[in-house]
C-alpha cells in the first residue's frame, strides 16, 4: 500500500514538473524551462523537509490522514531548532507553490472577471483547480502516507525514525 | 508483554522529563501554517471581485501572509522558552494530548532516566500474568492428581 503512495506522488510530481517545464520553455527559452523545473524541485524540497525530519509526523490534511489511517508516526528524534526553520520555509514553500500553480494553472481563462467581480462558477476551471491542490498538498500527503507507513528514506535525507 | 510495557530506547540523553520535552518542542515546531495559503489568495481575489480599490486585494493577503509569520514566530517562542520552562508547552496541549502526557509521567517518571519505567510498574503489569500462571500450574496438578 505504502507503494502506491509512492507512485502517486511520483506521478504528480513528474506531472506538475513537466507543466512547469512547459510554461517555462515558452516564456523564456529552453533556460526558461530549465529554470522552471529547478524552482518546482526546490519548492518541493522546502514543503517536503519537516515532513522528511519528522517521519511523516507533519501533518498534511489531518482529518483526512486519520480517515485513510496510515499508522501514526513516531515522533522521531529530530532537532527541534533545525525543524522550526524547516516549518519556515515550509510556509515559504506553500506560497510560491500555489502562486506559481496559479500561474502554471489559470483557474479562470479571464482574469479581467475578478477585476471587474463577473466570476460565475462555470468560468472556473476545475481540473486546472484540482491541479494546484495536487501539486501543492496532495504530493506531500502520499509522501506522508509512504513515510507513516514504514517507507524508507534515503541516507541524510531525514531523521532516523526507530519503529 | 505489551508496546506500553516496554522501556523506550531512545538516543535522548538526559530524564523521560527532558525526553518528552523535546517531543513536545518537535510537535510544536512541526506546526505550518499551510492553510493560510489558500485563504490568502482566495481573500484577494474575493477583495479584487467585490472591491474598486486598488490596494485592498493586497491587503488582504499581506494580512493572511502576516498572521502565518505570527504564528511562525509564536511557535518558535515557545520552543525556545520550554528549555527553561517545560510547561509552556504542556499548557498550550489540547486536553486529551494532557492526559496521554500524565498517563505517560504516571509510567514513566520525569526523574527516571529517559525511556526507564517505574521500577513497580512492571511488577504491577506482570502480576496479573504471574497470577495466570500460578492459576494454571495449580490446574495441572489438580489434573495430575485427579489421574
Amino acid at each position: 500500500m505504502k507503494y502506491l503512495f509512492l507512485v502517486i506522488a511520483a506521478l504528480i510530481a513528474v506531472s506538475s514538473a513537466a507543466a512547469y517545464h512547459e510554461l517555462g520553455l515558452k516564456l523564456f527559452g529552453f533556460l526558461g524551462g530549465v529554470g522552471a523545473i529547478a524552482v518546482f524541485a526546490l519548492v518541493q524540497g522546502f514543503e517536503l523537509k519537516p515532513i522528511f525530519l519528522t517521519g511523516g509526523h507533519c501533518n498534511i490534511f489531518g482529518g483526512l490522514s486519520k480517515a485513510i489511517a496510515g499508522r501514526p508516526a513516531n515522533l522521531p528524534e529530530t532537532d527541534p531548532e533545525e525543524l522550526l526553520d524547516a516549518s519556515a520555509w515550509a510556509t515559504f514553500g506553500y506560497a510560491v507553490d500555489f502562486v506559481a500553480g496559479l500561474i502554471v494553472w489559470p483557474v479562470v481563462d479571464n482574469w479581467a472577471l475578478i477585476r471587474v467581480g463577473g466570476l460565475t462558477y462555470p468560468d472556473v476551471n476545475l481540473k486546472h483547480l484540482g491541479m494546484i491542490l495536487a501539486c501543492v498538498f496532495l504530493l506531500q500527503w502520499c509522501v506522508q502516507q509512504y513515510l507513516r507507513r514504514g517507507g524508507k528514506l534515503f541516507k541524510r535525507m531525514g531523521a532516523n525514525v526507530k519503529r | 508483554m505489551s508496546s506500553a510495557d516496554k522501556e523506550i530506547k531512545t538516543l535522548i540523553p538526559g530524564s523521560n522529563g527532558e525526553y518528552v520535552r523535546h517531543l513536545l518542542q518537535i510537535h510544536f515546531a512541526g506546526k505550518i501554517p499551510k492553510a493560510h495559503v489558500p485563504l490568502g489568495i482566495i481573500g484577494f481575489v474575493l477583495t479584487a471581485s467585490i472591491s474598486t480599490m486598488p490596494g485592498l486585494p493586497f491587503a488582504a493577503a499581506a494580512l493572511f501572509a502576516f498572521d502565518a509569520a505570527r504564528r511562525l514566530r509564536k511557535n518558535r517562542r515557545l520552543v525556545s522558552a520550554a528549555y527553561a520552562d517545560p510547561s509552556v508547552l504542556y499548557m498550550r496541549l489540547k486536553p486529551d494530548e494532557q492526559e496521554v502526557v500524565r498517563n505517560f509521567f504516571s509510567r514513566y517518571p520525569m526523574e527516571l532516566p529517559a525511556g526507564r519505567m517505574r521500577p513497580d510498574s512492571q511488577k504491577k503489569d506482570s502480576a496479573p500474568q504471574q497470577k495466570q500462571q500460578q492459576q494454571k500450574g495449580q490446574q495441572q496438578q489438580q489434573q495430575k492428581a485427579a489421574n
